[in-house]
């Protein structure tokens, strides 16, 4: 028999001590995990959305709010979009109609947002992204839309289904499965002029996103497009992102804060549960030290132990940390499994991972250490005595 | 001579007061010899044998182990000593419970380093001379007293000692089990030339032994 045979044999010995350690170890992986995985998850999402027209600038009615993809409060006259292409500098210039929806009805969708953009240039919002194999872009002026796949998952949508929106009847005629960006899946994206029509915006747009001429920065342009129209506020890239940052900032400091507070308590009963398994065991390690087992011997056989304990808890807490942010990500969060699985290592932070082990590694020994040093001080006969 | 004791004390510090468990104990064994200490409970039987076993250490006084002054070793030399050379034998057994039989007499050979193979057989024949190779892989919740005994006294002759210390060894034990016992220390020890001191409270099992010394007063009396 090897001591580190011994110690196993030990562990799956006693049953119920080793089930009640691992468990609570699990429980507070868990916590930790799901915690710090979801935090994560939402971040990214946040975070993926700034890249939103990214090199283009934004027009929108000054005053106004502009959050990462949409303004707020916002309404501009067509003809506006003539007076830009007008400036100096404009390569294109694209009108786009934003329509937040919650639908009280919940006939269809439980919230989206509609986006009216000229046919053919899909790709100011979408980027590269094309509508899933068998679907295209809806026609000029038809009423047909292109959905997200979120959307489509969640009222179980296919190319070719009908959907009701204000009154009208739409034909689905693409699925949207953005990589990147979450937003793009709860979108509804349909002509401008429908939009329009639907919404009755007739001859007002909520903003122009203007494409500048190469060799021309975002920021000259933007300056000039200030200067030369009234009452509008052309944002560049960075002055998009910077409205978004105190928001993201404070979201941070939050999850910071989340996170650690879910490991102090995490870690707490982690201990707790390591000088329980110990001190269970101090009359055993005082046998063992009667014998005459060396220091060395000692302090193996009782980190062993704990580490063992941890490394199993760990693993076991990280899988149903993981499920369980899958979980609530999934029903909570309303993200559909495909972006999900694109997304896995997101969700699965390997630098979360490596720090929570290497912590927990690292107080499993440094706790076995403590305690082995304890017993060693207090010594075998002492021990034996006061066990009677 | 094996041990040799001159002077020994032990005094514990006690709410403001000393208590003087052993005054001035001298002792002299020689190698294979069969003691018996006797003396009633508190009497500091179980204080002399940690002194001896090298468990504890005393106040005052010199103990000398195989010619060697003890007071001059180091914690892990005392630790080696303790594995190789000295066996004990505890009034409870201080059996592991989550071990078997088998991996409780393994478990001191396992300590020394000596190779599984090795430390299986030597263990199966030590069970095999305390009458226990039908419980080779019995828990030790599933033994009786007696033979939870038994496996502690296969286990304290292992490494193959020079010296066995039992602490109250039939304390626990009906009469027919103590004699039992009491004979199989005796056997073990003159199959393998080994020194057995055994302290005890129990004046009738002391009839076979070589020398009797009594504790009383914090001191050794030779009865024999």
């Amino acid at each position: 028999m090897h001591i580190f045979t011994m110690c196993i044999k030990n562990i799956f010995r006693k049953k119920v001590r080793t089930f009640l350690c691992i468990t609570g170890f699990s429980l507070c992986i868990m916590l930790i995990i799901s915690i710090s995985s979801t935090v994560n998850f939402a971040m990214y999402f946040i975070e993926s959305s700034n890249l939103f027209y990214k090199g283009k600038i934004v027009v929108v009615s000054k005053n106004s709010y502009f959050i990462q993809i949409a303004p707020v409060g916002s309404a501009l006259l067509e003809e506006v979009g003539e007076q830009i292409e007008e400036v100096e500098g404009v390569k294109t210039v694209v009108p786009a109609i934003f329509v937040y929806s919650i639908s009280p009805e919940k006939r269809f969708l439980p919230t989206n947002i509609t986006v009216g953009i000229p046919c053919g240039k899909w790709s100011v919002l979408t980027g590269p992204l094309e509508p899933d194999k068998g679907g295209r872009w809806p026609e000029n002026n038809s009423k047909e839309v292109v959905i997200g796949r979120y959307l489509a998952d969640w009222n179980n949508l296919t190319v070719g289904s009908k959907i009701v929106i204000r009154g009208v009847n739409f034909t689905v005629v693409g699925i949207l499965s953005p990589g990147l960006s979450s937003i793009l899946s709860y979108m509804i994206i349909m002509p401008l002029e429908v939009a329009q029509e639907v919404y009755g915006y007739y001859g007002i747009v909520h903003m122009f996103i203007v494409e500048p001429m190469e060799g021309l920065s975002e920021e000259e342009l933007a300056e000039r497009i200030e200067e030369e129209i009234l009452n509008v506020d052309a944002l560049t890239t960075e002055e998009r992102n910077q409205l978004i940052e105190p928001l993201l900032n404070d979201f941070r400091r939050w999850s910071t804060a989340i996170e650690i507070f879910s490991f102090i308590i995490g870690s707490f009963f982690i201990i707790v549960l390591s000088l329980i398994n110990v001190y269970e065991r101090r009359r055993e390690i005082a046998i063992i030290d009667c014998i005459g087992a060396s220091k060395h011997q000692l302090i193996l056989i009782i980190i062993l132990e704990v580490v063992f304990l941890c490394l199993i808890g760990g693993a076991i807490g990280t899988v149903l940390g993981l499920l369980s942010s899958f979980i609530m990500l999934r029903w909570l969060g309303k993200i559909s499994p495909k972006i999900l699985l694109e997304h896995v290592w997101v969700v699965i932070n390997l630098s979360t991972l490596v720090n929570v082990f290497a912590i927990l590694l690292t107080m499993g020994i440094l706790l076995g250490l403590i305690l082995a040093i304890g017993m060693l001080r207090k010594g075998a006969i002492n021990i034996l005595r006061d066990e009677i | 001579m094996i041990i040799k004791a001159i002077k020994l004390k032990k005094y514990y510090e006690s709410n403001q007061s000393t208590i003087k468990v052993l005054k001035e104990v001298n002792l002299q064994v020689e190698e294979g010899e069969f003691i018996a200490i006797v003396g009633p409970s508190g009497s500091g039987k179980t204080t002399l044998l940690n002194i001896l076993g090298l468990l504890d250490n005393p106040t005052s006084g010199e103990l000398y182990l195989n010619g060697k002054n003890t007071a001059s070793l180091s914690d892990k030399e005392k630790r080696k000593i303790r594995l190789h050379k000295i066996g004990f034998i505890f009034q409870n057994f201080n059996l592991i419970s989550s071990l078997t039989a088998l991996e409780n007499v393994e478990l001191p050979m396992a300590l020394a380093g000596i190779s599984p193979k090795e430390q299986r057989k030597r263990a199966i024949e030590l069970l095999k001379a305390v009458k226990l190779d039908d419980k080779i892989n019995s828990k030790i919740h599933e033994l009786s007293m007696g033979e939870a005994q038994r496996v502690a006294i296969a286990r304290a002759f292992a490494n193959n000692p020079s010296i066995i210390l039992a602490d109250e060894p039939t304390a626990q034990l009906d009469y027919e089990n103590k004699m039992n016992i009491i004979e199989l220390l005796q056997k073990l020890r003159k199959k393998r030339n080994t020194t057995v001191i055994v302290a005890t409270h129990d004046l009738s099992i002391t009839r076979n032994f070589d020398k009797i010394y009594e504790l009383k007063n914090g001191k050794l009396i030779n009865q024999t």
